[in-house]
């Protein structure tokens, strides 16, 4: 008789033990494939608030007191680059390309970020009236006092031309990112939803800013005004408030625009694309160690900069993960133990026929194979059963689950879950057979027969 | 005496008598046995069921053990067939010793070289007349209809073509014992060993299942140890032996 005839008609002859045995598989299976889809849709809520806090970070290589890097700029007095209010050296664009091959790293971006000074608002309003001496000097002296109180002397004086002196100290910060980047810029320096009047910067945009809030109300600008950095006119296409994040300046431009006005800044045009921070986005808040370490292997002296707080929101699903998995080990170590139970069981009535078949020649491999086929079919049919049940019970019931278990997501049918429970429920079944097999081995044909 | 011969007690002008020079090796025996011994220990007490069993079978004959119940009749049966180990003394099957077989070896030595006809049969209860008899086939590098056609030919012949697809359970007891011959003589086996064979059926079906072990050792040359308690026509053995006391002694 064929292995598979013998398995089907000892199945067949103990359809009660089978049935339970399959149901124990169907329920660890079911159970474990719920659980993982709820704690992945949990889990899934969890990254994605992490994903706009911990999981990125900026690294940047601050320079020494004594480095040249301090002074790469003609008006060395204020301007320079710099990051965190940390002066830094600049780095070539070409490293990006290693950063991004980092593994656990999911994009990477360059930041530019510098000081200069001499900016020029132009209030629409006043400009109008006011963008000379002469209209200055037109108005009545209640509101030329009144002006004059209002604004900034240096800016006024920016404003209104050379013939007034200007504010020697004065500077803002420039960042400038590229606009074209969704991954690695919306966490770490700004993104569309940030926005709070105007609009965001566009690829291809020339010529345009997005304002920082706290510096816009500062300096009374608003959307569609126009300014001067380093001598360039900008047009501010936007407000924004991207609220804390590591790479923050006072205005942000494109990336290409923000190198041209540091290059014709500096004292020596480097030879490459400069930039001097580097926006990194992290796959997962769990490999957010990995990816700084990787970095900083990658590029000696550099400083990374990021909020902690990935620590233990990391620490926290880690916990559940491992909670989640421990579960699943529980569930099916239960499932194989009871399989164990109900496969000795059926060897111990099957003693005689063992004891039958070693007579006629059978190997203890022969009769492993049996015992293995036989609970591995088990398995096999029980987690199928248990991955039909969790899809569809997930098909049917997702609202209730989310308003039961109070969660942010719907739980998702996570097929690549479900497939290792299912493999892993098999694997058990296997190994629920190892036990009666070492038994089956250690039988004496002889004995299995006497003692009938 | 050399060390790998063993002794023969003269049994009475039969061919046993002039072997006192067959080796263990002797692949003109089928099986021999020397100084085996076997010691049961049970709550205690040591029961020596066997001790120091000098046999020899040549092939193509048919050899009756006999004794009263309890004398070791099955224990030396089984350890004839590799089923168990002797405490002492050597077996040897077709000249190759067996004590120093492995499990599995041993295994494959049963499949298809020795066969085992039980007194209570030992069909397996949830297979048919016709896969029990199968079974014997396991050996057979043929295919399974090639094997089914077999175990029906075999079958057929003891009777039984009507009941090939019946369970052990909707079987007589005469029935069944010749399914469980069919299933031995099916692999047409160098050794058969039969522990009380007719034991269990009326005189017609003994008869029956005598005439079917003589076939096989004179049709095919292979050898049959028949152990019985009961009545046997002893006149069809080749030679007969009682067991006395753990001592295998010629009739």
């Amino acid at each position: 008789m064929h292995r598979f005839q013998y398995i089907f008609r000892e199945i067949s002859r103990r359809k009660a033990r089978t049935s339970v045995a399959i149901a124990g598989y169907a329920l660890a299976v079911a159970m474990c494939s719920l659980l993982l889809a709820i704690f992945y849709a949990s889990k899934e809520s969890g990254d994605n608030v992490l994903a706009n806090t911990g999981t990125h970070f900026i690294a940047f290589v601050p320079a020494r007191v004594s480095d040249a890097a301090t002074s790469v700029f003609h008006d060395d007095t204020i301007s320079c680059f710099l990051n965190g209010g940390i002066i830094t050296r600049t780095m070539s664009c070409d490293v990006l390309d290693s950063v991004k091959t980092i593994p656990s790293i999911a994009d990477a971006s360059p930041f530019l970020m510098f000081r200069v000074k001499s900016l020029v608002p132009v209030n629409a309003v006043i400009t109008n009236k006011i963008d000379s001496e002469q209209d200055l000097a037109s108005l009545c002296e209640p509101c030329r006092r009144a002006y004059l109180k209002s604004v900034e002397p240096m800016i006024l004086a920016s404003r209104v031309g050379p013939s007034l002196p200007a504010t020697s100290n004065y500077s803002l910060t420039v960042g400038g990112f590229d606009p074209a980047n969704k991954v690695a810029v919306g966490t770490t320096c700004c993104a569309e939803t940030d926005v709070i009047s105007g609009r965001f910067l566009r690829p291809g945009d020339k010529g345009m800013i997005l304002v920082e809030e706290a510096y816009a109300r500062a300096m009374g600008l608003k959307s569609g005004d126009s300014i001067k950095i380093a001598g360039r006119a900008f047009k501010v296409a936007g407000i924004v408030n991207p609220g804390i994040r590591p790479a923050k300046a006072d205005v942000y431009l494109p990336y290409e625009e923000a190198e041209d006005m540091a290059r014709a800044c500096m004292t020596q045009s480097p030879p490459t694309r400069i930039m001097n921070a580097i926006l990194v986005q992290v796959r997962h808040s769990l490999r957010q160690e990995e990816a700084i370490r990787a970095v900083r292997k990658l590029i000696p002296d550099i400083v990374v900069s990021s909020y902690a707080c990935y620590r233990p929101a990391a620490k926290v699903i880690g916990i559940n993960e491992k909670t989640a998995w421990i579960l699943v080990a529980v569930l099916q170590l239960g499932a194989i133990l009871f399989a164990v139970k109900s496969q000795t069981a059926s060897l111990v009535e099957r003693r005689r026929d063992i004891g039958i078949l070693k007579v006629l020649g059978w190997t203890n491999g022969a009769i492993a194979g049996l015992i293995f086929t036989e609970a591995a079919f088990q398995a096999f049919v029980g987690s199928l059963i248990g991955c039909v049940g969790a899809i569809l019970l997930l098909l049917l019931l997702p609202k209730d689950l989310i308003g039961i278990l109070n969660l942010n997501s719907i739980p998702v049918i996570a097929y690549v879950m479900i497939g290792i429970v299912c493999c892993l429920s098999m694997l058990g079944g296997i190994m629920a057979g190892i036990f009666p097999v070492l038994h089956a081995g250690r039988l004496l044909p002889l004995e299995a027969l006497r003692r009938l | 005496m050399r060390e790998d011969c063993f002794p023969l007690k003269p049994c009475g002008g039969c061919d046993y008598a002039m072997k006192t020079d067959v080796t263990i090796t002797d692949e003109r025996m089928v099986l021999t046995c020397t100084g085996v011994t076997k010691t049961y220990r049970t709550r205690g007490k040591q029961i020596s069921v066997l001790r120091g069993i000098d046999l020899a079978i040549p092939k193509g004959t048919l050899t009756v053990i006999t004794g009263n119940s309890g004398t070791g009749k099955t224990t030396l049966l089984s350890i004839a067939g590799g089923l168990d180990r002797p405490d002492t003394g050597r077996i040897a099957f077709m000249g190759n010793p067996m004590e120093s077989l492995t499990a599995r070896e041993s295994a494959l030595l049963r499949r298809g070289r020795i066969g085992f006809i039980f007194q209570n049969f030992n069909l397996i209860d949830s297979w048919t007349a016709i896969e029990n008899a199968e079974a014997g086939l396991i050996h057979l590098r043929v295919t399974a209809d090639e094997k089914r056609r077999l175990a029906t030919d075999l079958l057929a012949g003891l009777g039984l073509a009507g009941r090939l697809d019946s369970f052990p359970d909707e079987l007589s007891v005469g029935e069944e014992q010749r399914v469980a011959i069919a299933r031995t003589l099916a692999a047409r086996p160098s050794l058969v060993l039969a522990d009380e064979p007719t034991g269990s059926v009326d005189d017609e079906t003994g008869a029956e299942i005598i005439r079917r072990l003589m076939a096989h050792t004179r049709e095919h040359g292979g050898s049959v140890i028949v152990a019985t308690h009961g009545p046997f026509p002893l006149g069809t053995a080749d030679a007969v032996f009682r067991l006395a006391e753990g001592v295998l002694l010629p009739l």
